[in-house]
């Protein structure tokens, strides 16, 4: 499934309109207040937390009777090949699910799909509610149907599209990438009939605030006392817990003085404040907010879906804080935190685990067609250190038909790199068990790792392509589910700096220890700071509480992170960020000596000397980069940020051991711009190395890799572990292998000699 | 004190290594490593560094053999649920295993051979042991007793303490009063002449009634009747020196524990392989490499051991024991590793002190590596080295490698056919792609051969080892399962030696080898085939095709040594420059050399032209024995005069008729034994990998067309034959 950027273009061609998701808004509010105050009860006193739900006001007049929730979470959505399928998760309300509902998918196909072979389904919950075919390569197609009742639930549900496609005329492997559906995300939705839907009356159904048609969740901050170190370390932690309660990959945060009018579709109001500052409009809430901790809806009567944080001091918002933790914690502590666009179970894998695919949401599929593709996903630790020696294994449980020739090819694809190639060279018929493939683990990656399994598959009928071939080809190939995917044990240590675990996973700040955060000055940087941390919790399943420091109390033997334009950064934290503060001149021409050899590398510009010619050379064959023959780790350069719109993530290790995460941009006020950039998914996941930076008119982000690594122990001490570690180091460092075996082979030689004299004959 | 720590040191280094070696790398570095080591090694072998480089070296190539070993052990193997590639496969692997066991035993082995003891004789102080020397004999004929004992007899060593036995097995009293009157009348005609022959000599003709326990019993019952301190035994075809006994009594006074002196074997005739590929005057021997470095190895872990001839024994060891053993087919062997495990000595001398044949056609020589085949492995099962009470541990590990390494038959057929698992049944039974292949398969082949090359190259020629074992594993592999089925069965065939190749032919056990030649060839018609049709698996067939045409090579060799050529002469000559005088026709004695000697004649140069002498002349060359002071005649009859630079060289043969006549022969041909050090040194050249490798390949070609020419006229011939008849 590629989002594929031609989307819009592939649109307009087609002529379709699509409507601004506000146009199919609800009402705005009722002018007049007509919810009597008895219906909010008092929240009970401390310590215990406090989710106490706003009671649905009802008897509001001109309230549409009938609302729709966008359920495509991606911007674009677009399933590619012959038999391709996207999960997405939708969240309800209690009242959602039990209202009538249907389904609408807005699509446009590719005109080379026959539309007699191919097919688009819908599937809720494992049950499938609507199918036809693919024939909307003009202008949007539509499938509609209604919901049987009882099929959607309160919390999470998962609906499933799949695209059976099949060229017209072409039988080759080619020709499926031509077959593609766009799901259009602002004409796919849920339509649900009744009053009063869009409203969330309780903290554990924040989750149903959505997204718009763009797949974005706003979140709009009101706190009145932002500014106050203290409080504004609450609201960064505040929108960490509502990040994770809303499910969503990542949010856009927004800070207002005051509550909106309007509330539109996917958007969050959230006031964080004490009884006594609370804002003019959910003055309503006072009362209970003076009475004790609070985080609550406000009834419908007062605004749109807002959520208050409150209660008599902070020390009583703390508490009604952990309340909304409390509504995300995951159902399953083995498996990620579920998420609209992560619709399967993702499980955390922490040394030798073996998967079977039918846990993770593949099924078993009897195939037809010439490329079958399916994938599946697992999470490693933040200390997975096993990228350069290790080999995970595929059992696969497949069977093929006697037409299929054995040239056709399996491919492994790790995080979209390939890993593996295996001819099929078996196609006797019949299932065969448990043939091994090794699956280098290169890139596997600490966080979110996807592995997808492709299966090129070629026949004589193919070659000959007979018209209709396409659509009525007998089975060829069966992919089944109890093929296994086995991880062996792996080394466990951290590797700093290393900005890929830690978008993936947080580290090394996660354990719920506050983190010490310095922010700069600059009108964009806590916002910024938010949506950054925001997606930092997302990727780490877990709040990571911070508390703010200025510069001088920053102790260099501790972790910290530090928020701030370069120009605000003082000289002695710049020195430690490894960021310059001078912009270079052109693209690729930075201080760091990784860029200049990878640029060297690319244009063939001769080595310094001949021994890093052969080095290069050596590299080069064996499929490693220059910088595992180093002997020395050069230092790493300052970084010169390529464009003053490019937002800086750089991290570094300290010389007294603290591990210090940077998020910078030359110029202030595309601050918040660029970190919502930069926290998109697809960029979010290119982070890696010491430095990765992204302008505003970058394709992707730039990333630098450190010219050394400093090893941190993160397990209780093992000698299986330290051999692990010792493993996938000597791999990275291949002299110091060859030293290492050549030396105790040396010593070996030495006491063999002695030994040799001693015993035996010597005449 | 020290010993122990060493010891110790050495095993927490070793444990060290072990925990380098089976770190989980990637292949990457396992190969840029692999590769670094095999440059040291190089520099180290070309630069012909000894001591402590040469352990080096050894220890580099075992640190990537061994990484090897824990790749091919963790990540090769097929899955077990696929039993039918997992059999094969699992076949393969022990194959492999075997070879790198065998590795490590051999590293061991000759980890530092003994460098070639001092030259030594009897000092006039010395105590002089008395010694029978034993010559036992069942068919040998005549002229080759005579020329044994002859030497024998003339060895330099007081006479009062010197008694030289025939111990005949081809006139016992069970033989002369066979059923079969032709068989009894011809070991009656023996027991006679051999008789007068022992009485001219002066040597004891012994003989028994029965003919029980082989060789063995034929020399235990010359224990039985003799009683000197010592006992050397010479194999009938088998002549001393005359300082053999000089040079080996002499160590069995110096200890009191000592049972054998062992020396090695030299051949004046080459083996069928030398013969059929003409390598005998330029390649070392296929012993040497035994006898030229393992048996020093052995000697250094006190682990030499008896080969059954060219030998010097004690008495009371051996009568401490019940004699030579005879439970197994190899007595030599199986006595040495008795007494070595009852707390008795063995040294090696390298100095060769007697010379003669062997097996001169390939179907004896089969016959002969038969016998030790089956012999070894009877020991490996009768009393398993690695626990023989009494032995040391080096002994242990001595005798489990000597022993063990006759299972080679079994993986050079593995290696022979696994390649057709693959390209005709395509099963998968090493699971590696190429870069992996690349990176483990072909270092460790390559580290194999420079630690092969460094350790035995200047006693064997690249992929000779591989030669041999090839062309003795055809016909072994039953013999050898047939021990494995009945270990007591095998029993004792005498093996021919001086048989002689009178015409050109095909060898009567070279029709397998013709066989397997085709079905190789077939496989590379097949590999062929594959990389056509399956274009998308070309890589995997070229390395399995590869492999096949590996085997091709060995396998057209192979043809070459199966193929018999024509060979009139018994034994080589020798090169010698002695001094002579020869009856001219007018009967004067004219001064002449002596250049060359074989079993047959002798050539002589004569430096002012033929005094008279023509073709066909009988004639007499007189000249003085090394063991008297006195000149003697021989008589000798001309077969041919040639005009040479330096004179007229005379080719004659001898005639002998009475015993002194052998005796002077013997002088000529076995009184020296420094001209065949001197022969052996000539040959023992490291020719190196590169040259070794494509003289092989050159040596393959030719063979190979040789071989399939002589395929072509026998089928030729047997088809006239047929015509004829009919």
């Amino acid at each position: 499934m590629t989002i594929a950027p031609k989307l819009l273009v592939a649109m307009a061609v087609a002529g379709v309109l699509v409507l601004p998701a506000a146009a199919q808004q609800s009402a705005p509010p009722s002018p007049f207040d007509m919810s009597p105050e008895s219906g909010l009860r008092t929240a009970p006193v401390a310590p215990a937390p406090v989710v106490e739900p706003a009671p649905a006001v009802e008897a509001a007049p001109a309230i549409p009777t009938s609302f729709e929730r966008h359920i495509v979470p991606f911007a674009q959505l677009q399933l590619v090949g012959e038999d391709a399928r996207q999960a997405v998760e939708v969240y309800l309300t209690q009242a959602q699910a039990e209202a009538p509902a249907s389904v609408e998918v807005g699509y446009l196909n590719a005109i080379v799909a026959a539309p007699e072979a191919s097919t688009l389904e819908v599937t809720i919950n494992g049950t499938n509610i609507v199918s036809g075919p693919i024939a909307a390569s003009a202008t949007t197609g539509k499938l509609e149907a209604a919901i049987p009742a009882g099929l959607l639930r309160a919390g999470g549900n998962i609906i499933e599209f799949e695209a059976i496609q099949r060229h017209r005329t072409d039988c080759s492997v080619a020709s499926t990438y031509e077959l593609w559906t766009q799901i259009d995300p602002a004409t796919t939705l849920l339509r649900f009939e009744g009053q009063g839907l869009d409203r969330i009356t309780a903290l554990s159904e924040v989750a149903a605030i959505g997204f718009d048609a763009t797949a974005t969740t706003t979140v709009r901050f009101i706190v009145p006392e932002l500014g106050t170190p203290a409080v504004t370390a609450a609201a960064i932690e505040l929108v960490q817990q509502v990040a994770l309660a809303l499910h969503v990959p990542e949010i856009a945060v927004e800070l207002d003085d005051s509550l909106p009018a309007e509330t539109p579709v996917g958007t969050l109001n959230v006031v964080l404040a004490t009884a006594a500052t609370l804002p003019a409009g959910v003055s309503v809430m006072q009362p209970q907010a003076d009475a004790g901790p609070l985080a609550a809806f406000v009834p419908a009567s007062v605004a749109g879906n807002t959520l208050v944080v409150s209660g008599p001091d902070w020390g009583s918002i703390t508490t009604a804080m952990r309340a909304i933790s409390a509504a995300s914690t995951p159902a399953d502590p083995d498996l990620l935190l579920q998420r609209v666009d992560l619709a399967n179970p993702i499980p955390r894998v922490t040394g030798a685990t073996s998967l079977t695919l039918s846990d993770l949401g593949v099924p078993t599929i009897e195939f037809n067609g010439r490329r079958y593709r399916t994938s599946f996903e697992f999470a490693l630790p933040a200390d997975f250190y096993a990228n350069m020696y290790g080999q995970a294994q595929l059992l696969l449980d497949a069977g093929y038909a006697k037409a299929v020739l054995p040239g056709s090819v399996l491919d492994i694809y790790a995080n979209g790199q390939i890993a593996s190639a295996t001819p099929v060279l078996r196609t006797d018929g019949g299932l065969s068990r448990a043939t091994p493939i090794k699956v280098p683990m290169t890139n596997f990656r600490p966080g979110r790792n996807e592995i997808e399994i492709e299966l090129l598959l070629q026949t004589e009928a193919d070659l000959e392509c007979a018209p209709g071939l396409t659509g009525s080809a007998p089975p060829r190939f069966l992919f089944s589910n109890t093929t296994q995917f086995n991880i062996p044990d792996f080394a466990r240590a951290a590797a700093l700096p290393d900005l890929q675990a830690f978008a993936g996973t947080g580290a090394p700040y996660g354990g719920g220890q506050p983190v010490p955060l310095v922010l700069g000055q600059g009108a964009q940087v806590t916002p910024a700071a938010m949506t950054w941390l925001a997606r930092l919790a997302i990727a780490s399943g877990a709040v990571v509480p911070v508390t703010l420091v200025g510069e001088g109390q920053l102790d260099p033997a501790a972790n910290a992170l530090v928020i701030s334009p370069l120009t605000a950064l003082s000289d002695a934290l710049l020195n430690r960020s490894g960021v310059a503060r001078t912009i270079s001149a052109g693209p690729g021409a930075t201080g760091d000596r990784a860029i200049v050899d990878r640029f060297n590398q690319t244009v063939g510009a001769p080595s310094a000397n001949t021994l890093d010619t052969i080095r290069n050379w050596v590299a080069d064959k064996v499929g490693l980069s220059p910088q595992n023959f180093w002997l020395a780790r050069p230092e790493d350069g300052a970084y010169l940020p390529q464009s003053s719109d490019a937002v800086v993530l750089a991290q570094a290790v300290q010389p007294e051991g603290g591990v210090w995460t940077f998020l910078t941009i030359p110029d202030d006020k595309t601050f918040l711009s660029g970190v919502q950039r930069l926290t998109q998914t697809v960029n979010w996941r290119a982070i890696t190395g010491r430095v990765s930076a992204l302008g505003a008119n970058d394709p992707a982000v730039i990333a630098i890799q450190p010219g050394g690594r400093t090893l941190v122990q993160t397990q209780p001490f093992s000698v299986f572990n330290l051999r692990l570690v010792a493993a996938n180091w000597l791999s990275t460092n291949v002299l110091e292998f060859t030293a290492l075996l050549a030396g105790v082979t040396l010593l070996l030689t030495l006491v063999t000699a002695a030994l040799l004299k001693s015993l035996g004959r010597r005449q | 004190m020290q010993k122990p720590l060493i010891v110790l040191g050495w095993l927490l280094v070793t444990l060290l290594l072990v925990v380098v070696i089976t770190l989980p790398i990637s292949l990457q570095v396992h190969l840029v490593t692999a590769v670094l080591l095999i440059i040291a090694m190089m520099v180290i072998k070309i630069l012909r560094l000894e001591g402590f480089w040469r352990l080096l070296l050894l220890a580099f190539g075992t640190a990537i053999v061994l990484r090897y070993a824990f790749w091919r052990t963790t990540s090769t193997l097929p899955p077990l649920e696929h039993w039918g590639d997992f059999i094969p496969g699992f076949l393969l692997y022990l194959a492999e295993m075997y070879c790198i066991f065998m590795l490590g035993l051999s590293l061991f082995v000759v980890s530092s051979p003994l460098p070639p003891r001092k030259s030594t004789r009897l000092r006039p102080d010395d105590p002089v042991p008395s010694v029978d020397v034993f010559v036992p004999s069942y068919n040998e004929d005549y002229a080759l007793l005579a020329a044994t004992l002859a030497a024998a007899k003339s060895m330099d060593y007081p006479a009062e303490r010197l008694t030289v036995w025939l111990l005949d097995d081809g006139g016992t009293l069970e033989k002369r009063n066979s059923t079969n009157p032709e068989a009894a009348a011809a070991a009656r005609e023996r027991y006679e002449q051999l008789n007068v022959l022992c009485t001219d000599l002066g040597v004891t003709y012994l003989t028994r009634d029965r003919n029980e326990h082989a060789k063995a019993g034929n020399l235990n019952n010359g224990l039985s009747q003799s009683k000197g301190d010592l006992v050397a035994v010479f194999d009938a075809d088998h002549a001393p020196a005359r300082d053999f006994l000089q040079e080996t009594v002499p160590y069995f006074g110096r200890d009191a524990q000592l049972f054998l002196v062992q020396t090695p074997h030299f051949f004046l005739n080459p083996d069928p392989l030398e013969r059929n590929l003409r390598t005998f005057e330029t390649m070392p021997s296929e012993n040497e490499m035994f006898y030229g470095v393992i048996q020093r190895g052995l000697d250094k872990w006190n682990a030499a051991f008896f080969c059954g001839s060219a030998a010097l024994l004690r008495r009371e060891a051996l009568m401490q024991g019940d004699g030579f053993s005879g439970r197994s087919i190899t007595e030599d062997c199986e006595t040495a590793i008795e007494l070595h495990a009852t707390g008795w000595n063995s040294i090696y001398v390298d100095k060769p002190l007697i010379a003669g044949l062997q097996p001169a056609t390939f179907a004896s020589f089969i016959g002969q590596r038969t016998r030790w085949a089956q012999g070894m492995m009877q020991i490996l099962l009768f009393s398993f080295p690695p626990f023989k009470r009494g032995l040391t541990i080096p002994q242990r590990i001595c005798y489990l490698s000597s022993t063990m390494f006759w299972l080679f038959p079994f993986t050079r057929m593995i290696f022979l056919f696994a390649p057709f698992c693959y390209l005709f049944f395509n099963l998968e039974i090493f699971t590696a792609s190429g870069g992996e292949f690349a990176a483990y398969t072909m270092t460790y082949m390559l580290v194999n051969l420079v630690m092969q090359n460094s350790l035995f190259g200047r006693w064997r020629w690249p992929w000779i080892s591989e030669l041999y074992e090839y062309i003795q594993s055809v016909h072994l592999l039953t013999a050898l399962l047939s021990v494995l089925r009945n270990p007591s069965r095998p029993t004792f065939k005498v093996t021919a030696k001086d048989e002689s190749v009178d015409q050109s032919r095909l060898s009567e056990l070279a029709r397998p080898f013709y066989l397997i030649f085709l079905l190789l060839l077939i496989a590379v018609a097949m590999t062929v085939y594959k990389v056509i049709t399956e274009p998308y698996r070309a890589e995997i067939t070229i390395v399995v095709g590869g492999w096949n045409v590996f085997n091709l090579i060995m396998a057209g060799c192979a043809l070459g040594v199966v193929s018999e050529r024509r060979e009139t002469r018994a034994s080589r000559r020798v090169d010698i420059d002695r001094r002579c005088e020869i009856r001219g026709g007018d009967g004067a004695w004219t001064a002449a050399v002596i250049s060359d000697v074989s079993s047959g004649g002798l050539a002589i140069r004569l430096p002012e032209g033929a005094a008279g002498l023509g073709r066909g002349a009988p004639t007499a060359v007189r000249f003085t024995p090394l063991s008297s002071s006195e000149p003697s005649e021989l008589a000798v009859f001309i077969r041919s005069v040639s005009n040479s630079g330096k004179g007229v060289m005379l080719g004659c043969r001898f005639m002998p008729e009475r015993a002194t006549d052998y005796r002077m022969i013997a002088d000529l041909l076995y009184a020296n034994s420094a001209i065949w050090q001197e022969r052996q040194r000539s040959r023992q050249i490291n020719i190196g990998l590169i040259r070794g490798t494509l003289q092989f390949l050159a040596t393959s070609v030719y063979q190979t067309g040789r071989g399939l020419g002589y395929l072509l006229r026998s089928s030729v011939d047997r088809r006239k034959d047929a015509e004829d008849r009919s």
